[in-house]
């Protein structure tokens, strides 16, 4: 999707989007639900990070490891002592320190084997985390981790944290927004598109790809710390492989283009486990042939139905303007 | 002035040698052709020049400036840009996005410019209608790439190297595989874009009524050697490349 063709009636859209997700915790029938809502906006920016390392054309398999990383070094932190709105942005940018010296090496690595590196990258992370007893407390994990404070208001209880989580993950959402609309989120897309040619036109297609995957980690990593200080604990089994898989399942799912994209998956696989809950065994039937039905029937995601429509508007307008040019 | 001086250029793939001890010089508002039997190396020259490919001996100089094994979206910058022998575009970008894209490179100060504004892309889609007239593709601005002709779609890849507003600009078989009426069109565009740019341009290409059209120098390429530089009737009455071209008996004959 292209960005710049935003009307007014998305603007609309967004706008009733953005208010229901901040009246949520009002007509939630139980905590429950902004539990859900809460894991949703965490999952929002693991797969924000995951789609703008994406948009430059590249496969993170190791994306939970980043976020691993993150939970990790703010929860070590802020049981130092350190104010936990401080130690996010720690974990962040830490993630997308070693994001940058990694992918500075591997990313000159091409498609298959960036992917196996990235995997690799996550098992060795998990693996510290669980030889690292005397820090990380090995298999047990962190317990006790602080809670955020703003302002001396303690974020504990479900409530008190979805608004924080919600405001992080629409902050996330704009910042994208605005990234692609930049020279560089141009460039990142010249890129996935045509590597050779964005080269031929005199942009440095290596340095492109590092810049996404420095953004797209610590954005991970701000939010597996986000997570962790939620959930007040975290152990190695917080972000293995699957959760990996299940980012980019729901990548695939919404959509690769765009920032709605993103958000459809989310909404859709973040809800999806919790419904089929009553089904017993079939779940993971049920869920997998919904992810093949998907794949077969809309291979662009969810999101692409809203483009596939506008693009047909396009074309028709387009050879109207050409045929009226060629009559007259 | 010479523009872009190759001093005894030489490339080998493992024991091949593609290109041999190639020396020639482009001035300043030639337009010279490279032609060659299929196999003589010109595809090869022509990536070792532009950056591609890395040279195992000799010098690539652009402007006086030694550019031999520099990356490609360098030399981009300096002012030599290229297009590559398929049709090379963003198929489903639209036209427009193409041309707008190749003006980036060299047009941007630094990557996070245009983060708030949108002032960078109303300068580089205003600069890439422009290079749409010149090619008569504004009408199919708003179409997406792969909706285009095959002739279109050359044309186009022809397009984005301009945007990036080269001084010299290397095509690699501008007309292969367009009809006949398709490589006129193409080249009045280049005639065109020549006069009205001031653009330099290095052409390797087979069809010879374009080459002789357009050119006003020819270097042949054989074998990876580079056997004869003139002007275009110099060239063809030349012994040595008609006998690359046709064997040697055609010219005993």
């Amino acid at each position: 999707m292209n960005p710049s063709t935003t009307k007014p009636m998305s603007y609309v859209a967004v706008a009733v989007a953005v208010f229901l997700a901040v009246l949520l915790p009002w007509f939630a029938p139980n905590q429950f639900y902004i539990h859900l809502a809460t894991v949703g906006c965490i999952n929002l920016m693991l797969v924000l990070g995951l789609a703008i390392i994406a948009r430059a054309g590249q496969l993170s398999m190791g994306h939970g490891g980043f976020a691993l990383v993150g939970g990790y070094v703010s929860a070590l932190l802020s049981m130092k002592g350190w104010p936990p709105l401080l130690t996010l942005f720690i974990a962040g940018l830490t993630a997308a320190v070693i994001a940058a010296a990694l992918g500075w090496i591997i990313l000159r690595l091409r498609g298959v084997y960036f992917v196996l590196v990235a995997f690799a990258f996550s098992q060795i992370v998990v693996l510290l985390a669980l030889d690292m007893s005397s820090i990380t407390g090995g298999a047990n994990g962190l317990v006790g981790v602080p809670p955020i404070s703003i302002f001396g208001c303690v974020l504990r209880a479900k409530p008190q944290f979805y608004p924080f989580a919600l405001a992080c993950a629409l902050t996330t959402l704009l910042l994208t927004w605005l990234l692609y609309r930049s020279p560089l989120g141009t460039m990142m897309a010249a890129t996935a598109e045509n590597q050779r040619l964005t080269e031929s036109s005199g942009i440095d297609t290596h340095r492109v790809q590092v810049i996404a995957f420095t953004i797209g980690s610590g954005i991970a990593g701000f939010a597996g710390a986000l997570s962790t200080h939620y959930l007040r604990f975290i152990s190695p089994d917080s972000y293995t492989f699957w959760e990996s898989v299940s980012y980019l399942t729901m990548l695939v799912v919404g959509g690769r283009d765009g920032v709605l994209g993103p958000v459809v998956g989310v909404l859709v696989l973040t809800p999806l486990p919790e419904l089929l809950r009553s089904t017993e065994g079939l779940q993971h039937i049920i869920y997998g042939t919904m992810l093949v039905l998907c794949l077969m029937f809309v291979p662009n995601g969810l999101a692409s139905l809203v483009q596939t429509w506008r693009s047909r508007q396009r074309v028709a307008r387009t050879s109207a303007a050409v045929v009226a040019e060629e009559v007259t | 002035m010479s523009m872009l001086e190759v001093e005894s250029l030489k490339r080998s793939f493992g024991g091949l040698v593609a290109v041999r001890n190639v020396s020639f010089k482009v001035s300043e508002g030639d337009f010279l052709g490279l032609i060659g039997p299929n196999g003589a190396g010109k595809t090869t020259l022509f990536n070792v020049i532009s950056g591609v490919l890395r040279p195992s001996a000799g010098t690539v100089r652009f402007l006086d400036r030694d550019i031999s094994g520099q990356p490609a979206n360098q030399t981009v910058r300096q002012g030599l840009s290229r297009t590559f022998q398929a049709a090379t575009v963003y198929p489903e970008a639209t036209v427009i996005e193409n041309v707008a894209r190749g003006t980036l490179g060299t047009s941007l100060t630094g990557l996070w410019s245009g983060f708030l504004s949108r002032k960078w892309r109303v300068a580089a889609e205003e600069k890439a209608y422009h290079v749409l007239d010149l090619f008569g593709l504004r009408r199919r601005a708003d179409l997406k790439a792969r909706e285009l002709s095959y002739g279109e779609q050359r044309r186009l890849g022809v397009a984005i190297a301009l945007a990036s507003e080269p001084k010299l600009l290397m095509l690699d078989e501008p007309v292969a595989g367009l009809n006949p009426e398709e490589a006129a069109e193409l080249a009045s565009v280049l005639r065109r874009v020549k006069s009205e740019r001031g653009v330099t341009m290095v052409m390797v290409e087979h069809h010879m009524r374009t080459v002789m059209g357009l050119c006003n120098r020819v270097v042949v390429l054989d074998h990876g050697t580079l056997i004869a530089d003139g002007t275009p009737a110099d060239v063809v009455s030349n012994p040595l490349v008609i006998e690359a071209y046709l064997g040697k008996e055609a010219v005993d004959a």
